[in-house]
C-alpha cells in the first residue's frame, strides 16, 4: 500500500471515502424506497408532485436543485436521490484535499516526504491522484447505490450508461472543490482554515445556484456557481448531457490543480505562499484567529476554548446569517407562488408543514437548515477537541493544577458559547430581515424559535465531547454518523409514518417547528436533559480514563 | 497574569510533610508483556537530583505519567510529598513543574501567548521569571510555536516547567534537541533549582554523561522493572572509559597493560586502544612518552553500563556515550 505516494495518500483517505460513499449510497436507496415506493406510489401522486415542485413547493429546489421529470423514476432519482450529493461530495473532497496537503504539513510529514528523490511537482501530482482515487472509490459506491435503488423502489435497474454519466457529472463538480481546497491549502496556514474557507465557498455556491431557481432576481447570475454547470446535465432524467458544461468543469478542475501545483512547488514547506500584501496590511494588528500578538482570551481553559474557535464562529455564524437573510428576503415570493397553487393545502399536509404563511415557509425550510448548519459547526468543534488530545496537547495542560472534570466542563462551555454566538448571528439576521420585510410572524414565537436554535447543536457538542471524554479516536465517525442518521430520520419520519415518540429520536424532531407550533416545553426539557446527561457522562469518563499521549 | 492561588490544606500538608518527594508502592501499568511498568518501588528524597535512566521503551515516560495522574495504575500507588497521586492530583500539580518528552502545543500561538496561557492556568507565575528564563535560554517569545525549531520548542517547555519555581521538577529528556551550549544552561538551571529553591529534580534521560554530572542517585529501568537504584558513582562500569590513542612511535602492549586499572589493551601499529577504570594519570604519563598525536576517551554507553549490570547484551540502540 505504501509503494507510491498515490497509494499512501489513498490509504490515508480510504476509510473516509468508503464511509462517505456508503452513506450517500444508503441515502439514495432509502430515499427512493421511502419517496418513490411509499410516499408517491401512484401515477397520480407523482404527477401532482411534479406540479407542486414547479409551483407552490418550488422552494424545495433550494435544497435539491432543479426538478426534471420528477414524476418518472429516473428523474426522481436524479433530483431527490442525488440532489444533495454534489454538495456533500464536494464537502468530502474539501476535507480530504486539505487533509492530505496542509494536514500532512501540520503533522510534520511533508519534510520527510520532500527528502525523497522525487520532484515537488511529481509529489503534488501523486498526492492529487491519491485524492482522486478516494473520490473514485466514493463515486463507485454512489453508482452502486443508484443501481440498487431501482429494484428497491420496485423499478428496473436504471441503465448503466446514464447512471454512470450522472455520477461522472457529480464527480467532476466535487473534484473542482477538491482542487480549490488544494489551492486554499497552499495559501492558508492551517488545515482547519483552508477547509473552512472552501466549505464556506461550497455552501455559498450551492445556495447561490439553487436560490436562483426560486428567486427571479438571482436567476441571471446562477452561472457564477460551479453547481450551475452541474445542473446543465441531467442524463438520468432526460438523457441530456451538456458536453461543454462537463468540459468546462473538467477544465476548471485541471486549471485549479495546475495553480495549486504551481504554488506548491514555489513555496516553503510548512508555510503558506507569501502574499504580496501592501505595507499597511502587514502593519495592521492581527486580531483574526490566534496569530495576533495579543494575550487576550488566554486567561484559562474556557477563554482559550472561545479564542481558538473565533475563526470558526465568524465563518459559520456569518454564513448562517447570510443564508438566513437571503431566505427570509425571498419568503414573500415563495408564499405568493404557493398561494396560486390549488393543491397547496394538501401538499402542506403531506409535508406536515403549514406552507400558506410566511411563518410556515420559514419554519419548513430556514428552520430546517439552520439547526443542521449549526449542528455541523458543533460537529467540527468536537473533532477539533478530540484532535487536540490525539496530537498530545492535553499532556501538558492536564499536568497543571486544574481538575480534569472542571477542565472538561470549561472546554465544553466554551464550545456552547461558540455555538450560541453563531446561532445569535443567524437569528439576528433572520429577525432583522423579517422585521424590515414586514413579514407576518408571531414575534414571540419567532424569538423563541431563535433562542431554541442553539439547543440541537448543543446536544451535538455535549454528545461529541462525551465521546471524546470516553474514546477520542471515535469522535469523528460516531458524531458524523449520529448527526446524519438524526437528520435523515427527521426527513424520512413523515414518509415512514412513525409513531410520535419514536420520531423524537431525532434532535431535529425534538426541535420541531416552534415558529408555527410554539415552544413544546416537554421537548425543550428533553433536549436540556440530554445535554446535561451527555455532559455528566463525558465528564465522568474523562475524569477516569488515561490521557492519550 | 492571575494572582497567586491560595495554598490549600493538601499543599500545606505537603509542605510541612517530611515525606520523600516521590514514593511508589508496587506501581504497575501494563501495555502487554514487557511494555509498561511493573511492580515499581521507588523513593526519591527531597532536595536530590534523581536520574531515571533506561533505554527507549523501558517505561520511563509511563512512570512519569503515572506519577502525574495522566494515566492510572492497574495496581500499586504513588505519593508525591506524601500526597496520593490520584486523590490529590491537583495539589500535586501545584507543586510540580513538568516537561514532557514530546511537547505538543498550539502551533498558531506565539511563545509569549503560550506561556501567558499556561501561567494563567497555573496562577501565581511572575512574568519577570518567564522573561529571565527566556533570556537565559535565548528564546524569542514573539515567534509562533509552529515556526520554532525543535530546540526552541524544547526551550518553551523548559521555561514553563521552571517558571513557578516548583518544589518538584519532572523533566523527561530535557536536553533533547538543544545545542551543547544550551544543554549546559539547562544543567545550570537544574542545579540552581536544587541549590537555591531546594527543589527536587526527577531527571529522566538516556544520556549517561548528563545524568552522571548532575545526579546524586540514579535508578535504572528496563522492560518496566527497576533493575538498579544506587548512587551514581557506585554503578558498575560508571568510572570505566575506553581510551583510543594515535602515537608518534610504536608502543609495546606491556608498557601500559601493567598499569593499575588498565585492561583490554589492543595495539595495531601506532594505534592503541584500552579500557581504563579509575584514575587515568598513570596511563596518560605512559602514553605521553610515545609522542601522542590524538587522544580520545569515551565514557561507557548506556548499553555498556547495562552490560556491566547484567553481564548480558543489552539493546544496541540504547544510546551512545559522548566523546570527550
Amino acid at each position: 500500500m505504501f509503494r507510491s505516494i498515490t497509494l499512501a495518500t489513498f490509504r490515508s483517505q480510504r476509510r473516509a471515502a468508503v464511509a462517505w460513499g456508503a452513506a450517500l449510497a444508503a441515502f439514495t436507496i432509502i430515499t427512493m424506497w421511502s419517496n418513490w415506493r411509499s410516499e408517491y406510489p401512484t401515477e397520480e401522486a407523482r404527477q401532482r408532485l411534479a406540479e407542486q415542485v414547479e409551483g407552490g413547493l418550488s422552494f424545495v429546489q433550494v435544497l435539491f436543485g432543479e426538478p426534471e421529470r420528477v414524476d418518472e423514476f429516473r428523474g426522481h432519482l436524479e433530483w431527490r436521490g442525488l440532489g444533495l450529493h454534489p454538495f456533500l461530495l464536494g464537502l468530502f473532497m474539501a476535507m480530504a484535499a486539505t487533509a492530505v496537503s496542509r494536514g500532512a504539513e501540520e503533522r510534520g510529514e511533508l519534510d520527510l516526504v520532500l527528502t525523497a528523490p522525487r520532484s515537488r511537482a511529481r509529489l503534488f501530482i501523486e498526492q492529487a491522484a491519491g485524492v482522486a482515487l478516494a473520490l473514485l472509490a466514493a463515486c463507485a459506491l454512489i453508482w452502486l447505490g443508484t443501481l440498487v435503488s431501482g429494484p428497491v423502489a420496485g423499478e428496473p435497474v436504471p441503465p448503466l450508461g446514464v447512471t454512470l454519466l450522472s455520477v461522472v457529472n457529480l464527480a467532476l463538480v466535487a473534484a473542482l472543490f477538491g482542487a480549490m481546497a488544494l489551492i486554499a491549502a497552499q495559501l492558508l496556514r492551517s488545515r482547519r482554515t483552508a477547509a473552512t474557507t472552501v466549505g464556506a465557498i461550497l455552501v455559498g455556491s450551492f445556495l447561490w445556484s439553487n436560490m436562483g431557481l426560486v428567486a427571479t432576481s438571482l436567476e441571471g447570475w446562477r452561472w457564477l456557481s460551479p453547481f450551475y454547470l452541474y445542473s446543465r446535465s441531467t442524463p438520468l432524467a432526460d438523457g441530456q448531457v451538456s458536453a461543454w458544461a462537463l468540459a468546462l468543469l473538467a477544465a476548471m478542475t485541471l486549471a485549479s490543480l495546475a495553480g495549486a501545483g504551481l504554488l506548491f512547488t514555489r513555496r516553503d514547506a510548512g508555510a503558506p505562499i507569501s502574499m504580496p500584501w501592501p505595507a499597511f496590511v502587514k502593519r495592521a494588528p492581527r486580531w483574526w484567529g490566534d496569530g495576533g500578538g495579543g494575550t487576550w482570551l488566554l486567561g484559562g481553559s474556557f477563554q482559550w476554548g472561545v479564542r481558538s474557535a473565533l475563526g470558526q464562529i465568524a465563518a459559520w455564524g456569518l454564513g448562517a446569517a447570510l443564508f438566513a437573510t437571503l431566505f427570509t428576503a425571498v419568503t414573500p415570493a415563495i408564499r405568493r407562488g404557493f398561494e396560486d397553487l390549488p393543491t397547496g393545502r394538501e401538499a402542506a399536509e403531506r409535508f406536515e408543514f403549514d406552507l400558506t404563511s410566511d411563518a410556515g415557509i420559514i419554519s419548513a425550510l430556514l428552520f430546517l437548515v439552520l439547526p443542521l448548519v449549526l449542528c455541523l459547526f458543533a460537529a467540527t468543534l468536537t473533532t477539533v477537541v478530540a484532535g487536540q488530545e490525539q496530537s498530545g496537547r492535553l499532556e501538558l495542560e492536564l499536568a497543571y493544577p486544574v481538575r480534569r472534570r472542571s477542565y472538561y466542563l470549561l472546554r465544553t462551555t466554551a464550545a456552547f458559547v461558540a455555538i450560541a454566538v453563531a446561532a445569535a448571528l443567524a437569528a439576528t439576521a433572520f429577525l432583522v430581515t423579517a422585521f424590515l420585510m414586514d413579514l407576518h410572524l408571531n414575534w414571540e414565537r419567532a424569538i423563541f424559535a431563535s433562542l431554541l436554535l442553539a439547543l440541537p447543536p448543543w446536544i451535538v457538542v455535549a454528545f461529541g465531547y462525551a465521546i471524546a471524554g470516553w474514546r477520542p479516536r471515535l469522535v469523528t465517525g460516531v458524531v458524523a454518523g449520529a448527526l446524519a442518521a438524526s437528520f435523515f430520520f427527521d426527513l424520512l419520519a413523515p414518509a415512514l409514518d412513525l409513531p410520535g415518540p419514536l420520531r423524537k429520536l431525532s434532535i431535529f424532531q425534538l426541535y420541531g417547528q416552534p415558529l408555527v407550533d410554539g415552544v413544546r416545553w416537554v421537548d425543550a426539557t428533553v433536549m436540556l436533559a440530554l445535554i446535561v446527561a451527555f455532559l455528566g457522562a463525558g465528564a465522568l469518563a474523562f475524569g477516569r480514563r488515561d490521557i492519550l499521549k | 497574569m492571575k494572582g497567586e492561588r491560595r495554598t490549600g490544606p493538601n499543599q500545606r500538608r505537603a509542605q510541612e510533610s517530611e515525606a520523600p518527594a516521590i514514593r511508589t508502592f508496587g506501581l504497575t501499568k501494563s501495555y502487554g508483556e514487557r511494555r509498561g511498568v511493573f511492580d515499581l518501588d521507588l523513593e526519591v528524597r527531597c532536595g536530590e537530583i534523581f536520574g531515571f535512566l533506561g533505554p527507549n521503551g523501558a517505561g520511563k515516560t509511563v512512570t512519569i505519567r503515572l506519577l502525574l495522574d495522566l494515566i492510572r495504575p492497574q495496581s500499586g500507588r504513588a505519593e508525591i510529598f506524601g500526597l496520593d497521586s490520584r486523590r490529590d492530583a491537583v495539589a500535586i500539580h501545584r507543586l510540580v513543574g513538568y516537561l514532557p518528552g514530546e511537547l505538543a502545543l498550539e502551533p498558531r500561538l506565539t511563545g509569549r501567548q503560550i506561556l501567558t496561557y499556561l501561567g494563567n492556568l497555573r496562577g501565581g507565575v511572575e512574568w519577570f521569571i518567564v522573561e529571565r528564563l527566556a533570556d537565559r535560554l535565548e528564546l524569542n517569545l514573539e515567534q509562533r510555536f509552529g515556526e520554532y525549531s525543535r530546540g526552541n520548542k524544547q526551550k518553551v517547555g523548559l521555561v514553563q516547567a521552571f517558571m513557578h519555581r516548583p518544589r518538584l521538577l519532572v523533566l523527561d529528556e530535557p536536553t533533547s534537541g538543544l545545542d551543547p551550549l544550551h544543554q549546559e544552561t539547562v544543567m545550570e538551571l537544574v542545579r540552581e533549582a536544587r541549590d537555591d529553591a531546594g527543589s527536587t529534580v526527577f531527571f529522566s534521560s538516556h544520556i549517561l554523561s548528563e545524568v552522571q554530572s548532575l545526579c546524586e542517585r540514579v535508578g535504572f529501568i528496563r522492560e518496566g522493572r527497576l533493575v538498579e537504584l544506587a548512587p551514581v558513582d557506585d554503578l558498575p562500569g560508571m568510572n570505566t572509559y575506553t581510551v583510543e590513542a594515535e602515537l608518534g612511535e610504536a608502543l609495546e602492549p606491556d608498557a601500559i597493560s601493567s598499569i593499575k586499572g588498565v585492561s583490554n589493551v589492543t595495539v595495531a601499529g601506532r594505534s592503541v586502544t584500552c579500557v581504563v577504570r579509575g584514575d587515568m594519570a598513570l596511563l596518560i604519563q605512559a602514553l605521553a612518552a610515545h609522542q601522542p598525536r590524538r587522544l580520545v576517551s569515551r565514557e561507557p554507553s548506556l548499553s555498556e553500563v547495562f552490560l556491566h549490570l547484567y553481564g548480558a547484551t543489552a539493546d544496541s540502540d540504547t544510546g551512545a556515550g559522548n566523546s570527550q
